[in-house]
């Protein structure tokens, strides 16, 4: 059964109910209105950017769903250029649209596209110096020599780690 | 709410629109979760916002060493100088006790007395108590 999902721009999109579900948050709405054609509004969600997601969701539709038991940041850390050669490429966009959707995967609740988004600008900060960390910030160094001294006094204990 | 604002904000004003300004503070929290240790200590040296994120994973699994000063594992925080260990951080940074999760020790046998009496200790100290709070 196809489900009508309608993006902030006004754009409509008609999806199996399979592939919209893989949306923790439609998946939700969908149960709370029962068996409707009500289309489900996105208030937060562009039509380029839902036509990506839903991409993701197609590719994945047949995926176990999340179940909570995931293992911990500490064990993902290890894997954190674990990501599909699928999933690679599809996430290799610029970087307004990689932003794009990871907000949109964080407000439609779909965690492993989440997951996605963030290793992939993860691995864009990986190996980078502080200085380099600021630059793609933007930021400024804010530390005085005394308060940089004290931070890196204070994770000496982590460098073997 | 957004991490910058969150944390006061340290952005160079005149550049606003930094590449990761808009991500909510989970999400950023999520990225910096995937980040290797050697990673972490690089962006806590970058700025006292991204000290603030890093420092919250960074902190999530720590390690005391008893290789060396092994009077201090039986001294009091206050005279505690052994710069192997996370304990200066998290005596003048007491909201990082509420993100460890695991606790690694190294030791040689013979002072494992110690160690036992030592992580009870702050085990009591820094987790228990923290989670009762």
């Amino acid at each position: 059964m196809p489900v009508l999902l309608v993006t902030s721009d006004n754009e409509q999109f008609r999806v199996e109910k399979v592939v919209a579900q893989r949306s923790v948050l439609i998946k939700n709405m969908l149960e709370d209105v029962g068996e409707s054609d009500q289309p489900i509004p996105l208030p937060n969600v562009t039509a380029p950017v839902l036509k990506k997601v839903l991409e993701y969701c197609d590719h994945h539709q047949t995926d176990p769903l999340p179940t909570g038991d995931e293992p911990s940041a500490d064990e993902s850390r290890k894997r954190t250029t674990d990501i599909s050669e699928w999933d690679q490429k599809f996430i290799t966009v610029d970087q307004e649209m990689l932003f794009e959707i990871i907000l949109a995967a964080n407000y439609l609740d779909i965690k492993p596209l989440l997951d996605v988004g963030c290793k992939t600008v993860a691995n864009m900060i990986k190996g980078k110096s502080p200085e380099e960390i600021r630059k793609l910030f933007n930021i400024v160094n804010d530390f005085t020599p005394e308060e940089e001294a004290q931070i890196k006094k204070e994770n000496e204990w982590a460098e073997d780690r | 709410m957004q991490i910058w604002r969150r944390l006061g904000g340290h952005l160079n004003p005149s550049k606003m629109a930094g590449l990761l300004d808009r991500l909510p503070y989970d999400v950023l929290r999520l990225v910096f979760d995937f980040l290797d240790v050697e990673t972490l200590l690089d962006a806590a040296l970058a700025s006292h916002a991204l000290n603030e994120i890093a420092s919250l994973s960074l902190y999530t699994s720590i390690t005391f060493n008893s290789d060396t000063q092994t009077r201090a594992w039986h001294s009091s925080p206050s005279n505690y100088q052994d710069r192997r260990n996370p304990i200066i951080a998290l005596e003048r940074r007491p909201h990082l006790r509420e993100v460890v999760r695991s606790v690694v020790l190294y030791s040689t046998p013979v002072q494992m007395k110690y160690l036992i009496f030592f992580f009870t200790f702050y085990s009591c100290r820094y987790l228990v108590r923290q989670s009762n709070d």
